[in-house]
C-alpha cells in the first residue's frame, strides 16, 4: 500500500510540475515586473556590449540603486507604535511560545520588549509581501527539477525489484505475500548506546521530572 | 618549509591567539604534532611542496559540524557538553585525504548572527589597528582561526553569508559551493534548504584542494546531489585562459554602500579587465526583496529544525521540574540552553509558520526566493542545469557576477553591541541571493588601493569581493577567484 502510494505521489508531481511549467514560461514577464515597486526602468537586463570602467565607475558613483534601510521600521512614536506595523497581541504571543515550547515572558516588560522585537522583524520581512507572485511556483528546495531527474527519481517497478524478490506468494484459496524473513545484519546500527548521551537516566529509562498541569 | 613546521607555527598561534577566541575546543598539541611527523614521515614526497593538499594539514572545524574525537556545541548552551558519536560525511572525507583536525571553532549559535557575538562561549573577534573588531558570523572563528595562522584551512556552513561574510571581514578567502555538492550529514541543521558547508583558507588553492576532497554523493545526505545530476554538471572551470563575460550587478550599488568597498569593487574590475575580461551591467531586481525573504524562509526552518532540542536523549537539560501549570513541557530547559537570537527566530519561525500567516510569509517568501532564481537565470549565459524551462537569455548573458560580499568593512564591535537585532541582518544583503539561488560564491580579498604592502597595517581597509556563479560552475567561480586574488595580492 505504502509503495502505491509513494508512485500515486511521484506521478502526481510530475503532473503539478507541467501545469506549472506554463504559466511560468509565459509570466518571465510579468514575473521580473517586481518593478512596480521598485525603481529601475528595465528589468533584469545585460548590457550587450562590453562596457568602459570609465562608464561603470560612473554609474556606480551615481545614484544607488535603493536602500536597505528601507526595511528598517520607521522611528517610534511616543507610544511606541508605528502605523503600518503588523500587530501581534500578547494573547498570540504566549500562543507561539507555547508552540516554540518556550517560556513565557518573565515581566511586562519583558513582554512589551518581545512583541516590539516581533513586530520590527515583521516589518522587516513584509517588503516581501508587496511582491506580485501570482503564477510563481515556490522554491521549496534546491533540487534537480529537469525532466530527467524526474524520470530518475520516479519509483517503478524495477526500482522495486529487490524488494519485490524478498517476497513470495503462500496459500492456495487464500493467497497471500510472506515476507522474507531471513534475519538482516543490522549490527552496525544496534549497537548504537541509545541512552549513551543521555543526561538523566535510570536503569533503561530517560528521566523527565515535571509537574501535572492542575485538573 | 615542511608539513611539520608548518603544524608547529600553527599550534604556536594556538597559544599567541587564545584571547580572540576561536576555538571552543583544541585537540591535544602533542598528539597533532605526532600525527603530522607521522604523515610526514609516511609520504615523504608530499612534504612541503602541495599548496592544494589537505594532507598532513591542520585544519579547524566549525562547531556545528560533527567529530568524534572532540566535542559539538554548535554554541549552544543546550549541547555545551555534547559528545558525538560520529564523524561529520565532510570530516570524514578529510581524514580520508590526510588531514588533522586542530580543533572546533566558534559561531553564532547554530549559525544564527553576522557577528559572532551570539555565544553560549563568548564571541570570536578581531583585533586590528589596537581595536576589536567584528569577525563577521556565523563562521566568525573559523575565519579568525585562518587569518592569524592557527590552522591551514577551515571548514565553515554558510546558510546565508555565513562563510563569506566572515571570510570579508578577516581577508580571506571564503567559498560557499552549490548547493547540495559537499555533503550535510552530521552537519547540525539550522536551515536546512539554505545550509551548505564552505571553506575558508588563506589562498584561493588551499580552499580548492580542499574543496576537491569533499565534492562527492554522499548517500547519507538525502540533499545531496545524486551522481545522474553531476554528470550534467560542467567539469572544468576556465582555466583562466578563457576571456569571461563579468555582470556588475547595479542591484549590489546601495545606497549605504562603504567608499572603500566601493573603490576596491571598481579596483577588482579594473584588474580582471586587465587581463582580458569584459565588463558588463546587469538588473538583478529581486535582490530588494532576497533579505525580507530569506529573514522568514530561513527562522521558519529553524524552528523546526530547532524543536527536537529539549535535553532528553542528548543535551543539556534544565535544573528541577520541567513543565509546570504555566510554562510548557522542556520550555524551561529550551529558554535556559538557546540564548537570545535563537529564541528570536524560533518565535518569528513560529509565527511564519502558523496557520493564519503560513501563506502570506511562508509561501510567499518561497515564491520570492524562486523569482530570485529566475533574475540570476535571466543574466548568466549557461542555463541553469537543475531546470528544464529556460528563460531567453536576451543577447548573451554573463558568466559570473562580481560583487562586495559585504556593504562595510569589519565594524567595530564597541559600534554594534549596542545594536537592534535587526541592524545585523542587513549585513547579508549581498550574501542572502545566492543562497536563496544556491549558487557556487566565493568571497576574495582585495585591497581598495594599488601597491598596500602585505605587511602594513593598513589591513583593516581590505574588503571582500564576491564571485558569484552559475548553478553547477564551481569551477568557473574558483578559477577567477584565482585570477583575482593573485591580481589584486601586493607584490613581495
Amino acid at each position: 500500500m505504502a509503495l502505491r502510494r509513494a508512485s500515486v505521489y511521484a506521478r502526481c508531481m510530475s503532473r503539478r510540475l507541467q501545469c506549472a511549467a506554463a504559466p511560468l514560461h509565459t509570466s518571465t514577464i510579468p514575473a521580473l515586473s517586481i518593478s512596480a515597486i521598485s525603481t529601475q526602468d528595465n528589468a533584469t537586463s545585460v548590457s550587450k556590449k562590453p562596457m568602459s570602467l570609465q562608464d561603470i565607475e560612473a554609474l556606480l558613483n551615481s545614484e544607488p540603486t535603493w536602500s536597505v534601510e528601507s526595511l528598517l521600521p520607521p522611528e517610534k512614536n511616543l507610544n511606541g507604535d508605528t502605523s503600518d506595523v503588523p500587530r501581534v497581541s500578547a494573547k498570540q504571543l504566549h500562543h507561539l511560545l507555547r508552540l516554540s515550547a518556550l517560556p513565557p515572558p518573565k515581566s511586562q516588560e519583558q513582554e512589551a520588549k518581545m512583541l516590539s522585537t516581533l513586530s520590527d522583524q515583521l516589518h522587516f520581512v513584509g517588503r516581501m509581501q508587496q511582491v506580485d507572485t501570482s503564477g510563481v511556483k515556490p522554491l521549496r528546495a534546491i533540487r534537480d527539477e529537469t525532466a530527467a531527474a524526474e524520470q530518475e527519481q520516479t519509483i517503478t517497478l524495477e526500482t522495486l525489484k529487490d524488494a519485490l524478490s524478498k517476497e513470495r506468494v503462500i496459500g492456495k484459496h487464500y493467497k497471500r505475500i510472506q515476507r522474507d524473513t531471513t534475519a538482516v545484519d543490522a549490527s552496525n546500527v544496534e549497537t548504537w548506546d541509545v541512552l549513551g548521551s543521555a543526561e538523566r537516566k535510570q536503569g533503561k529509562y530517560f528521566v523527565v521530572e515535571s509537574e501535572r498541569p492542575q485538573e | 618549509m615542511s608539513l611539520l613546521r608548518h603544524a608547529e607555527r600553527q599550534i604556536a598561534n594556538l597559544g599567541k591567539y587564545s584571547h580572540l577566541n576561536a576555538f571552543i575546543n583544541v585537540a591535544d598539541h602533542e598528539s597533532v604534532l605526532a600525527r603530522v611527523a607521522a604523515s610526514a614521515e609516511s609520504s615523504p614526497s608530499t612534504d612541503n611542496v602541495n599548496a592544494r593538499s589537505p594532507f598532513g594539514r591542520l585544519i579547524a572545524i566549525k562547531d556545528n559540524i560533527c567529530t568524534a574525537d572532540l566535542p559539538t556545541t554548535a554554541a549552544s548552551g543546550i549541547l555545551k557538553l555534547l559528545k558525538s558519536p560520529y564523524d561529520a560525511t565532510v570530516v570524514k572525507q578529510l581524514r580520508e585525504a590526510g588531514a588533522i583536525t586542530v580543533g572546533k571553532t566558534n559561531l553564532d549559535e547554530f549559525g544564527m548572527g553576522s557577528h559572532n557575538l551570539h555565544s553560549h562561549f563568548g564571541a570570536s573577534k578581531l583585533v586590528r589597528g589596537g581595536e576589536e573588531r567584528s569577525a563577521g558570523g556565523s563562521s566568525g572563528g573559523s575565519a579568525v582561526a585562518v587569518a592569524t595562522g592557527q590552522c591551514w584551512a577551515a571548514l565553515g556552513t554558510d546558510t546565508g553569508g555565513s562563510v563569506r561574510l566572515p571570510a570579508a571581514y578577516t581577508r580571506t578567502v571564503g567559498f560557499k559551493p552549490s548547493y547540495g555538492l559537499l555533503s550535510r550529514w552530521g552537519v547540525i541543521a539550522y536551515a536546512n534548504s539554505l545550509d551548505t558547508v564552505g571553506i575558508l583558507g588563506q589562498n584561493v588553492e588551499s580552499v580548492e584542494g580542499v574543496f576537491d576532497s569533499l565534492d562527492f554523493y554522499d548517500p547519507q545526505d538525502p540533499t545531496s546531489l545524486p551522481p545522474s545530476t553531476r554528470s550534467r554538471l560542467p567539469k572544468q572551470g576556465s582555466g583562466g585562459a578563457k576571456t569571461l563575460k563579468i555582470g556588475v550587478p547595479m542591484d549590489y550599488n546601495i545606497s549605504t554602500l562603504d567608499a572603500t568597498v566601493r573603490k576596491a569593487w571598481l579596483r577588482s574590475l579594473q584588474l580582471l579587465q586587465a587581463r582580458g575580461h569584459t565588463l558588463h551591467t546587469v538588473r538583478l531586481p529581486a535582490t530588494q526583496h532576497a533579505l525580507s525573504a530569506y529573514y522568514v524562509l530561513a527562522p521558519a526552518e529553524a524552528s523546526s529544525n530547532l524543536a527536537k532540542y529539549d535535553g532528553i536523549r542528548y543535551g543539556s537539560r534544565a535544573e528541577g521540574k520541567d513543565g509546570i501549570p504555566d510554562s510548557v513541557l522542556f520550555a524551561k530547559t529550551r529558554g535556559e540552553g538557546f540564548g537570545p537570537e535563537v529564541q528570536r527566530r524560533i518565535l518569528l519561525g513560529a509565527f511564519s509558520l502558523s496557520a493564519q500567516a503560513i501563506d502570506n510569509y511562508f509561501i510567499q517568501a518561497q515564491k520570492v526566493r524562486r523569482l530570485v532564481q529566475q533574475d540570476f537565470d535571466n543574466v548568466f549565459a549557461t542555463p541553469n542545469p537543475l531546470m528544464t524551462s529556460q528563460p531567453e537569455v536576451d543577447g548573451e548573458g554573463v558568466d559570473v557576477l562580481l560583487c562586495p560580499t559585504a556593504p562595510t568593512l569589519a565594524p567595530k564591535l564597541s559600534e554594534i553591541k549596542g545594536q537592534q537585532p535587526l541592524h545585523a541582518y542587513m549585513n547579508d544583503v549581498f550574501t542572502v541571493p545566492a543562497s536563496l539561488a544556491g549558487l557556487p560564491a566565493i568571497s576574495v580579498p582585495v585591497h581598495a588601493d594599488e601597491g598596500v604592502k602585505a605587511a602594513t597595517e593598513e589591513a583593516s581597509a581590505w574588503s571582500g569581493m564576491q564571485i558569484i556563479g552559475q548553478y553547477g560552475d564551481d569551477r568557473v567561480v574558483l578559477d577567477l577567484a584565482k585570477e583575482l586574488f593573485e591580481s589584486a595580492s601586493p607584490g613581495p
